[in-house]
């Protein structure tokens, strides 16, 4: 009953999107405004038909009806509760209903709150939003029901429905299966692929006792919060791309579509950062192989909109203030949601890891129908505005904060570019020659180091570069004191031999522009101090104030310098070391001794066997921790291994129990990482993640005035 | 003890000797059991040495050395076989590459077909380059047929007479700039 | 009511090539709809591609191989006997359960212009040995070097099974275990075929 009830809410928001996005666009074309407004309300009906299933399916999860397909794919009764609610996007279908769901939410609250102030837009944005929104509704419909249930056959074979055997629904059924049967090639395929609506008569339902369970790696904290921020950003940054196709489609290019989406992209790039850090996190702490980046197709997937995003969200601030980039705005829009759209294909189709299983679901192909109308109808929006999106203004000088934007977007392109080649190597060479190629590790870092380190530098030039133009001498004036504070700190640690050459080029432009940056929060402050009487605690704050964009902007980037400096420790001063060890013995790493103490085998929730290990750490002859390196053994045959991690404000002592061989207490394998300055990179995380919150936090009093204007606007114009 | 040259007399002599010579037998007993030992050959670090750079065969994107699978297991085995014959880590890869193909490698070689994930860097580096170039020629035009006046946006003076209230008077205007 | 204003595509683009660098425009639709092409075609062919499976009937693809031995094996020169092709590996635990079955067969057919082939998949060499001696294997293996012979029949996995006429197609393919009933069976069917 429940699921049929979540399968009928789905296909009544996939009626409403559907509905929506149809209505909209013929209601503004046609001057029809009711049919606008109608569209409008069918938009936000989305939100608590996917809300309800949503629901729906996490109770089913929880109550363990594992005669729903997707329960008994992902849950299983020895699961924990939370997990069990998570397992919502553990799988396939769950997790396109749940990207279905915040897309709702998200374009629901577009609607909510942009509809007064961009009157003209909004019915576009309604179409964009919903487009996008009814392609995921209607994967999840028709191929990816996470509400089908099983069923067995008379002869005893297992079959998937929506709804059981009823004479009306299964002929319709049988009806259309044989029709899809004879359709040839993909598009039979497509058409075979669809879930069916009903059961075969003679069915019963399959009373499954218990389900397969959630991926053993899924089963972790990091699973709760990484996939959710993930989405939450590609969702995020739809709704920027929906008002720039509604600019597009009026022919407003100039600056209300940046403004309306201004807090958008900031909350769609905020997730999307906050999802790639903590999946990284993720990686360190449970996936067990030191790292924390591994470059694999998966992450760069979300990392390739990430960086057109990030070259979107600092180059409308040009167009805002002089009117210009005005068409790199819109290519950079199209892009990131081009790439979120190609991220999701990526990573669902199956298309990196294995040719075989790309063709296995109908998934791949439907991605690409969508992408291929996407790009289409794009850049032909594009192409007809092009003319008007001419720049207001032109360039001074090269030596100039509209150049360095300019030269910020290429940065990033390129290295979106970079990752897009490696990622997609693999495939491509496969095709061509027959032969499979690794694009590993060293590639990514060879490739992008020298951009990343570039982008590093423009950080902290581009604050100092005086729009329209700027002198060398002024630049050279601003620069003077970080740079010889940082040669002379970078130069004094090389003599020492503390530094590889390449460690001390990438610090030198890192502390550049870490001074920079702390160079701008005083002197804002100081000026403030000096010519208004404000004390320096007060300026600063009243600076943070008034000035939120500009200074949270600061933050992240300080932010950003701390996890190079993290990155650049960890990756350049990492030492490892395995050893085979009896209890009582110890292994020698740097200035730490490691001791194995004990090990315990024993069965835990979940199905899974944990052999755990206790080892004592001293530095410097200290004893400094105790750490309880383990590996889990799932009954599924898959293994887990938990690292044991001491934390310390300049390294971390990370050690693995290694199961190349049986563990014993005779014998263990150990493998210890020190990973220096590796806390550098999550601090400088939070700091990101707080200065984005500066950044975006609302100011409430501008909302008052924006709402004020409004209000005063000819009521012609509004309605 | 010592003679008229300083050197030792005889049975400090011997004494001398025997000290050596019990010495130099703990040193060449000390070899012998390390060479006995269990840890003889190669060391796990040595393997993974080698095993971070090659990538499983049948995982995707998983370096060996990190590689949970019995078969992992076996290839990890081979490259310590292969060390303890004595082949150096390029030897290694060879053999690997001879066996399994290119796609054992971390990074696809830089030659043959391969050499174009190399190259395009390269080609999206000069794209860019050509990019910017046309772009600042582009934006230096004057775009739009009207000059607008300037004047009103931005205040910007290089010679101020208080640099200070200037400062604050520009991140006040960039204020306004910014709010409707 | 009247539509709402909207210039042909036509005027807009002329327009735009008015004032673009000669050939912005041109340039930015060539590159955009190339590269849109391109990538459609390149994936869809790929799909088309990822649709090919085992082959189960038709001419059997050759190969070369060198036997653990150092015998060159050419599957070309055993025309004019039936073939057994297997596919395994020392890792893949129900090759272990059809090795006897294997070996069983080949006793009973290797007088009878019955030729069985191994290749060794994705596997250690002295792994691969390992298994051969302790199932007592006595038919030709061989590595599958850089997986060319596996690729061109499009394995999946192992164990996997094909069965080769004396004219050189396949008459028969199995991705499961197989087991000493059906595989003679098999090869009686390909023996008779041939004639």
């Amino acid at each position: 009953m429940t699921a049929i009830l979540g399968a009928i809410l789905v296909f009544l928001s996939f009626l409403c999107a559907v509905y929506a996005a149809l209505a909209s666009m013929w209601g503004v074309r046609n001057d029809r405004p009711e049919f606008v407004e109608s569209a409008r309300n069918a938009a936000i009906l989305t939100l608590p038909l996917l809300s309800g299933a949503s629901l729906l399916l996490i109770g089913l999860l929880v109550s363990g009806a594992f005669q729903v397909e997707y329960v008994w794919s992902v849950s299983s009764l020895s699961m924990p509760d939370y997990l069990k609610v998570t397992a919502l996007w553990g799988g396939q279908a769950g997790s396109l209903l749940f990207w279905a769901w915040l897309m709702s939410v998200f374009s629901a609250a577009s609607m909510l709150r942009n509809w007064e102030r961009e009157r003209a837009l909004m019915p576009y944005v309604v179409s964009a939003t919903m487009g996008t929104l009814a392609f995921f509704i209607a994967l999840v419909v028709f191929w990816e029901n996470p509400f089908a249930r099983l069923w067995i056959l008379p002869n005893g074979e297992v079959v998937t429905a929506i709804f059981g055997p009823s004479a009306i629904l299964s002929s319709l059924t049988t009806g259309y299966v044989n029709f899809a049967a004879r359709v040839p090639g993909v598009l039979g395929s497509l058409l075979h692929d669809v879930t069916p609506l009903a059961a075969p008569l003679g069915a019963v339902p399959a009373r499954l006792l218990d389900g397969q369970g959630l991926n053993p790696l899924l089963r972790h904290l990091g699973m709760v919060i990484h996939p959710p921020m993930l989405y939450l950003g590609f969702v995020g940054f739809v709704v920027p791309y929906a008002f720039a196709m509604a600019a597009l489609a009026t022919g407003q290019v100039s600056d209300s579509w940046i403004r309306a989406t201004r807090r958008w992209t900031l909350v769609g790039w905020l997730f999307l950062s906050l999802g790639l850090i903590l999946g990284g996190r993720w990686a360190y702490d449970v996936l067990g192989w030191g790292g924390y980046w591994a470059w694999d197709p998966v992450e760069n997937a979300a990392l390739m909109p990430w960086l057109a995003g990030t070259a979107f969200l600092h180059s409308v601030m040009i167009q805002e203030k002089r009117g210009m980039l005005r068409r790199w705005n819109m290519v950079l829009i199209i892009l990131t949601y081009l790439q979120v759209i190609w991220g999701t294909f990526l990573t669902r189709s199956g298309l990196i890891s294995s040719v075989h299983s790309f063709a296995q679901s109908a998934i791949g192909p439907l991605f690409l129908l969508f992408l291929g109308a996407a790009v289409i109808i794009s850049v032909r929006m594009l192409m007809r505005r092009w003319d008007e999106l001419r720049s207001d203004n032109h360039l001074d000088a090269l030596l100039s904060r509209e150049a360095a934007f300019l030269l910020n977007n290429l940065l990033f392109l390129i290295i979106d570019f970079e990752v897009f080649i490696g990622t997609h190597f693999t495939i491509f060479s496969e095709l061509l020659t027959g032969e499979k190629v690794t694009v590993g590790p060293q590639w990514y870092n060879f490739v992008t180091k020298p951009f990343f380190l570039a982008l590093v530098l423009l950080m902290g030039i581009a604050p100092l570069v005086a729009w329209k133009r700027s002198s060398i001498e002024r630049l050279g004036r601003s620069l003077i004191l970080p740079a010889v504070l940082t040669l002379v700190f970078v130069g004094v640690m090389f003599a020492f031999g503390f530094l590889t050459t390449g460690s001390a080029l990438a610090l030198t432009v890192i502390g550049l522009t870490l001074g920079t940056t702390l160079l701008e929060f005083h002197r804002g402050a100081a000026a403030r101090t000096r010519s208004r009487g404000e004390s320096y605690p007060v300026a600063l704050w009243t600076l943070f104030g008034r000035n939120r964009r500009r200074y949270g902007g600061y933050v992240i980037h300080l932010g950003v310098v701390v996890m190079a400096i993290g990155v650049v420790g960890s990756n350049a001063f990492q030492q490892e070391t395995q050893q085979t060890v009896a209890a009582g013995q110890t292994i020698t790493i740097g200035d730490y001794i490691m001791r194995y103490d004990e090990l315990e085998r024993f069965p835990a929730v979940d199905d899974r066997t944990v052999t755990r290990a206790y080892v004592t750490v001293f530095k410097n002859g200290r004893e400094v921790g105790q750490l309880r390196p383990r590996h889990d053994f799932y009954a599924s045959g898959q293994p887990a291994t938990i690292p044991g991690n001491l934390s310390q404000f300049d390294e971390d002592f990370y050690v693995l129990l290694v199961a190349w061989e049986e563990i014993s207490l005779s014998s263990a394998t150990f493998k210890i990482y020190v990973n220096p300055l590796i806390n550098w990179v999550w601090a400088g995380g939070l700091i990101f993640i707080v200065g984005t919150f500066i950044a975006a936090w609302p100011d409430f009093s501008e909302e008052r005035q924006r709402a004020a204007q409004v209000a005063a606007l000819p009521a012609a114009q509004r309605a | 003890m010592l003679n008229a040259w300083g050197t030792p007399g005889r049975i400090p002599r011997l004494v001398l000797i025997s000290v050596l010579c019990l010495f130099a037998s703990l040193l060449l007993a000390a070899s012998v059991s390390a060479q006995e030992g269990p840890d003889t050959g190669v060391t796990d670090d040595e393997v993974n040495e080698v095993a971070s750079d090659l990538y499983c065969p049948i995982c995707e994107n998983t370096p060996l050395d990190v590689c949970p699978t019995q078969a992992c297991s076996d290839w990890r085995a081979e490259i310590r076989s292969l060390l303890e014959d004595g082949r150096s880590e390029a030897q290694v890869k060879e053999y690997f590459v001879e066996r399994y193909g290119v796609r054992v490698l971390g990074e696809p070689p830089r030659t043959g077909f391969t050499s174009i994930v190399w190259i395009l860097p390269l080609v999206g580096l000069a794209v860019g380059v050509v990019v910017f170039g046309r772009s600042v020629m582009q934006m230096r035009r004057a775009a739009s047929g009207s000059a607008r006046p300037e004047a009103s946006r931005q205040p910007v003076r290089e010679t101020p007479r208080d640099p200070d209230a200037a400062y604050v008077a520009r991140l006040e205007q960039e204020l306004k700039d910014f709010s409707l | 009511m009247s539509e709402q204003a909207r210039p042909a595509v036509s005027s807009d683009t002329a327009l735009a090539e008015e004032n673009m660098p000669a050939g912005g425009i041109a340039w930015a639709r060539i590159v955009i709809w190339g590269t849109v092409f391109l990538l459609l075609a390149i994936v869809g062919w790929h799909l088309l591609q990822a649709n090919r499976a085992q082959p189960t009937e038709g001419r059997a693809p050759d190969f070369s191989m060198t036997t653990f031995d150092g015998e060159e094996v050419h599957l070309a020169d055993l025309r004019g006997q039936v073939v057994v092709l297997n596919f395994w590996a020392s890792w893949c635990v129900p090759c272990i359960e059809e090795a006897p079955e294997l070996e069983a067969t080949w006793q009973a057919y290797k007088d009878q212009d019955v030729m069985f082939l191994g290749i060794d998949y994705l596997d250690a060499e002295a792994k691969g040995l390992a298994f051969l001696a302790e199932h007592g294997i006595t038919y030709p293996n061989g590595p599958d070097l850089r997986q060319k012979i596996s690729d061109d029949y499009y394995i999946t996995g192992v164990p996997e099974t094909f069965v080769i006429d004396p004219e050189g197609n396949i008459t028969f393919h199995a991705a499961l275990p197989i087991n000493r009933g059906t595989l003679s069976r098999e090869i009686e069917k390909a023996r008779n075929a041939g004639s």
